[in-house]
């Protein structure tokens, strides 16, 4: 079947995530849907596929307009999507979570459900056992699951968020097969939303580029690398040079760090940082750089290597005792784990300065709201709640709560959201930071912040700290290529 | 004890825990699917009181037992609405319902106070009945034990084996995963809640009714709505295991009339508080078990969180 | 405000109705049996100060978006160990240092028992609901074994509670018998001291971080888990200060209903306050109010008393739905 998108668009508030795409999925083909983090692809797709209501446009199958409110309406009409989380049940077994929706009323039809289930597991060349709980499965069987109730639900435009994150390149391989094989079928065709260029070259026959919302581009094979990563990217600016600091004694050592969590977890990272020198953490969501934040500021534990500061071996400790050592940390999700929102700016001034719960609420504490509110040129009053604040303003009161006797900072994406001036603003105050001595280390996925704010930058793929080179000999190209796994961008430390 | 007091004993405590039976299965049923009902203690106050109001009107037990299904179903249909569209907490909404259903039940019971009325007659099963020891036990009781004997393996095999109870358990346990596959978690939810409010009705119905027949204030099931609640979760939201705790409690009531005979100086009461540390005890067993990511086995994942599809 | 009231007396009113009275005939007694005359007034005052002291401590697990639904047993256990220590000091003829330690002991037992349950929350991972219903439980179980064992009235043990204290144990009171200037002062003091320590003190804040953002709250410094700890050890306390004004200055014994369900009540006090002290303060008159003038509905009227509590049950249940539309919960949960 085909399938036209025609002048979509969506809001999320005040953010465009979607404005006015339009493209064509043709049958039998499989088609990739790249763009950087933010771009709008997954919302394009969560539209197309009836979890999300689109705010404008419309969609076409066989030229037939058709409007869907439910992933169930979706399914019906042969659309159906794998996202980023697969969507099981985690205690049902692989069967039962295949019958889930597809089975209706009193009558177990076990029998019948397990022989589908291995013959389109077996059609697909997967390896999947029907009673073996998800939970216990790996990540590449628990999407084959997927996969296989989504084909049996009749679904001939197949949609895969981002599936080949966490897979090893075995799995990806018997994935892209399957792909193939489906989409040879009679009227099948596959959606391929990924940022990793390299599975794009390998599998898709038409490629849409989504930049910012809007579509920048849409190519078809051979694919030429640099073309594709400057719609994705945009037009590169020729950005200012960050005044360097001088760099003096290491502060921080990470040696051969293992934490678990996240999609890819972290895996023996090796990793420092100097006064005065702010490293930049580069990498597609989810790919160690954050995990290796938490785990620097002692908010995840270690399951092996060591850390120091100063000199001193900080193994093992608690975040309240790092920051007691001048570790300043900031969480990206500012409002759900940084700040309280039903507390006021003052009351957050009050809080952090940590004394004794009987005390009386010190007046200092105003004072000082007071003097960070117009030092920080945060744009409300002691007593406005924090809920209501702009992202902007959010972030420069997290950075304003950092106790003045902290010297190293650990910031996750403390620009995402934020308008240019508040990044700028923000800037300034961490190069003034690192001038009296302070070191930074910060993840972004906006390259060009990457190269012009950093001394250094660390490169995480897949939970491995992969390349960790001086700004001076990066470039952006090198930079793309190593966080979507084409190659490592050079030399190294 | 003797093999006719034993067998009197185990007679009685198949009796006595047939409401209790009745309230955990429907309790256990809401649960899976994601709802819990706070309201049970006083949802089986006023269904009971509604149920014998009713019988003593219409002098139908049918009719009685029919009231009393709607009135539980309509409270625990409040708690899910009040969850499911108000966005009202689960707990809050089931916690006020319990002491105001408590509360109109002994307002409009007062006039039936006291009253007599019909009771579910005794009715021996044929044969059945005459087996030694198993007879008595099993066989020589009126049509509700009959009834929950069959219920038991009917809503395990619902819950367990049925398409329909794969909805129910992935709305209790990821709704986002019954939705992604076409299941409305909020209906499931809803219609969940309502049937194990039927249960918690006709439990209601089995104390005004047969077990403690007659409306009074105090009327003789107070207490026993947190204690299903304390049950369901002491048996780990399993149907069989439910049931054999609540086997177990009514041993525990039953019992410990004769045990207080042979140790006087342990009042009844305390007996009856037995379920409670039980109940914490598991949990706690349960949590520790669970580790840092505190998934509590056999705990519907989703319980008692809101979802609106 | 407007509209949870009539819905509540709406939904009174029907009930009334169904049984066959006119509910301005009905809330008329109950008006007249409230407030009608100074002896009723006084009634009212007594039912208040265990109903406001519960609510009082409340307040800071609510603060700590916590639903101590143990309340009642800590209730229980206050009033448990102001006995203990009252039959343990009674032959030492110093009454009001006996009284004293009572009092305090009450609300040292009353914060223990809450205190098992905020460490069953935060180290055992058991919900304080749960914990605290269980445990609520196990203290009505414990007040029975003790009713009818170790203090068990010379003679025969009985529902009717342990022996009386001597007199001179009991509290002074005013009007009747009714009214304990002690039980009032104390639960004037409590709210002050409330109001204050979560107006003035870093406490108030402390806890309302831990409801508002328990993550964000460890990342600026805070420890949640103590936190969840104090609330629960400084509500569980008041409770327990509740029972010991039941127990010294209305019963003079230990009962097994002690509690008088004022535990329970003081819940949908603070539910229906939506967290506002002096709110709370005033509630608590009003719902004793209510229950007071239900007295009236089986005497003048023969209908049940507990009409008064399916008025505060409507009042609570519809203040819950208008206020879920707001953005604070009553209950504080999420």
């Amino acid at each position: 079947m085909r399938v036209e998108l025609r002048d979509i668009s969506k809001y999320f508030g005040h953010i465009q995530a979607n404005s006015g795409i339009s493209l064509a999925i043709e049958p039998n083909s499989i088609h990739g849907l790249v763009g950087e983090n933010g771009a709008g692809k997954t919302t394009l797709m969560r539209i197309l596929s009836g979890y999300l209501k689109k705010d404008g446009g419309d969609i076409f199958i066989n030229d037939e307009a058709i409007a869907f409110s439910s992933p169930r309406e979706a399914s019906a009409r042969g659309i159906g999507m794998l996202q980023q989380d697969t969507m099981d049940v985690p205690i049902f077994s692989a069967l039962e979570n295949f019958m889930l929706g597809q089975a209706r009323g009193l009558r177990s039809s076990r029998a019948a459900f397990t022989q589908k289930f291995r013959q389109l597991a077996d059609d697909m060349g997967f390896f999947i056992h029907p009673e073996e709980p998800a939970a216990a499965m790996p990540p590449g069987a628990r999407q084959q699951l997927d996969i296989i109730r989504l084909l049996s639900a009749g679904t001939r435009l197949l949609i895969l968020d981002e599936p080949t994150t966490g897979l090893s390149e075995k799995q990806k391989s018997v994935l892209f097969k399957s792909l193939r094989r489906f989409a040879a079928r009679e009227g099948n065709s596959v959606v391929l939303v990924s940022h990793k260029i390299s599975d794009i070259q390998q599998l898709c026959d038409h490629m849409t580029i989504l930049r910012k919302g809007h579509i920048s581009g849409s190519l078809t094979p051979p694919f030429d690398v640099d073309q594709i990563l400057t719609l994705m990217f945009g037009p590169r600016f020729t950005h200012h040079e960050r005044l360097s600091t001088e760099t003096g004694e290491v502060v921080f050592t990470s040696t051969g760090i293992t934490a678990a969590g996240g999609r890819a977890g972290l895996h023996g990272c090796n990793f420092s940082v100097r006064r005065g020198e702010t490293v930049g953490l580069a990498g597609m969501e989810g790919s160690g750089q954050e995990l290796f934040l938490r785990t620097a500021v002692g908010l995840t534990p270690l399951v092996s290597g060591k850390l120091t500061l100063r000199g001193e071996d900080i193994t093992g400790a608690g975040y309240h005792a790092l920051k007691q050592k001048g570790i300043g940390y900031i969480p990206a999700d500012r409002l759900n784990e940084g700040l309280a929102p039903d507390l006021t700016v003052a009351d957050h001034f009050l809080v952090a300065e940590n004394a004794a719960v009987w005390e009386m609420r010190s007046h200092k504490a105003r004072a000082r709201a007071d003097a960070a509110i117009s030092r920080f040129q945060i744009k409300c009053r002691p007593d406005t709640p924090v809920r209501s604040l702009s992202g902007g303003n959010q972030q420069r009161l997290l950075l304003a709560l950092i106790p003045e006797t902290a010297d190293l900072l650990f910031l996750d994406k403390p620009t995402r959201g934020l308008d240019p001036e508040s990044a700028a603003l923000l800037w300034s105050r961490l190069q003034a930071f690192c001038d009296k001595g302070g070191a930074v280390v910060f993840s972004s996925s906006d390259l060009d912040e990457l190269l012009s704010m950093s001394d250094r930058v660390a490169v995480f793929y897949n939970g491995r700290l992969v390349t960790d080179l001086s700004v001076s000999k990066a470039t952006i190209a090198a930079l793309e290529k190593a966080i979507t796994g084409k190659q490592h961008a050079g030399g190294g430390l | 004890m003797d093999d006719l007091t034993i067998s009197i004993l185990l007679s009685t405590v198949v009796f006595t825990a047939t409401p209790v039976v009745l309230a955990v299965i429907g309790e256990t049923l809401s649960e899976k699917s994601g709802v819990i009902n706070l309201s049970l203690d006083g949802a089986i106050l006023l269904s009971a009181m509604g149920a014998f109001a009713v019988a003593v009107n219409t002098e139908s037990l049918l009719a009685g037992f029919i009231i009393g299904a709607i009135i539980g179903a309509i409270i625990s249909g409040i708690v899910a609405v009040f969850s499911l569209y108000l966005r009202v907490s689960q707990i809050a909404a089931g916690f006020v319902l319990a002491l105001m259903t408590r509360d109109i039940a002994y307002f409009l019971g007062s006039s039936f106070s006291g009253l007599g009325g019909p009771r579910v007659p005794h009715q021996p099963i044929p044969w059945l009945s005459e087996i030694p020891l198993i007879g008595h036990i099993l066989f020589d009781h009126n049509m509700l034990v009959y009834l929950i004997f069959l219920l038991i393996p009917v809503a395990w095999w619902l819950i367990n084996k049925t398409p329909l109870g794969l909805n129910i358990r992935a709305s209790g346990e990821r709704p986002e995963a019954a939705f992604a596959r076409g299941v409305n978690p909020a209906a499931t939810r809803l219609i969940c809640a309502i049937c194990g409010g039927l249960l918690t009705g006709l439990a209601g119905g089995a104390y005004s009714l047969s077990i403690k027949a007659g409306w009074g204030h105090p009327q003789g099931a107070e207490g026993v709505g947190w204690i299903v609640l304390a049950l369901v979760i002491f048996g780990r939201w399993g149907i069989v295991r439910a049931t054999l705790g609540a086997y177990f409690f009514a041993f525990l009531q039953v019992g410990g009339i004769y045990l207080q005979q042979l140790l006087p100086s342990i009042p009844g009461q305390v007996f009856q508080a037995a379920p409670f540390p039980l109940m914490i005890l598991t949990l706690l067993i349960l949590n520790l078990s669970a580790g840092r990511d505190h998934n509590i086995e056999g705990m519907p994942a989703a319980l008692g969180q809101p979802w609106s599809g | 405000m407007g509209l949870i009231g009539g819905t509540a007396f709406l939904v009174g009113a029907i009930l009334l109705l169904i049984a066959g009275v006119s509910p301005l005939v009905a809330f008329g007694y109950m008006l007249k049996g409230a407030l009608g005359s100074a002896s009723k007034i006084a009634y009212v005052v007594q039912a208040w100060i265990p109903l406001a002291i519960c609510a009082c401590g409340l307040i800071y697990s609510f603060r700590c978006g916590l639903l101590n639904i143990g309340v009642e047993g800590q209730m229980i256990w206050g009033a448990l160990c102001c006995t203990a220590i009252i039959r343990w000091g009674s032959v030492m003829e110093m009454p009001a240092t006996l009284l004293t330690l009572a009092f305090l002991a009450a609300a040292f037992g009353g914060g223990l028992w809450a205190l098992l349950a905020g460490i069953l929350k935060t180290k055992g991972g058991v919900n304080e609901i749960f914990g605290g219903l269980g445990l609520n439980f196990v203290a009505q179980g414990t007040v029975l074994w003790l009713i009818f064992g170790p203090w068990k009235r010379p003679g025969i043990a009985s529902m009717s509670g342990t022996a009386l204290f001597p007199a001179d144990l009991w509290l002074p009171t005013l009007i009747n018998g009714r009214i304990s200037p002690v039980g009032i002062g104390l639960t004037v003091a409590l709210f002050t001291v409330t109001a204050l320590l979560l107006a003035r003190t870093n406490m108030g804040l402390y806890l309302k971080t831990v409801s508002s953002n328990p993550r964000a709250a460890f990342l600026m410094g805070l420890r949640p888990a103590r936190q969840i700890l104090l609330a629960m050890a400084v509500s569980g306390g008041c409770a327990g200060l509740a029972g010991a004004v039941q127990v010294t200055g209305v019963y003079h014994c230990l009962i097994p209903s002690i509690s008088g369900n004022y535990g329970y009540l003081a819940l949908l006090v603070v539910m229906l306050a939506n967290r506002h002290i002096g709110a709370a303060a005033l509630i608590a008159f009003f719902f004793a109010a209510l229950n007071v003038g239900s007295i009236q509905l089986p005497l003048m009227l023969h209908l049940d008393s507990s009409l008064s509590g399916v008025l505060q049950g409507a009042l609570v249940l519809s203040a819950l739905a208008i206020y879920s539309r707001g953005q604070s919960r009553p209950d504080g949960s999420a």
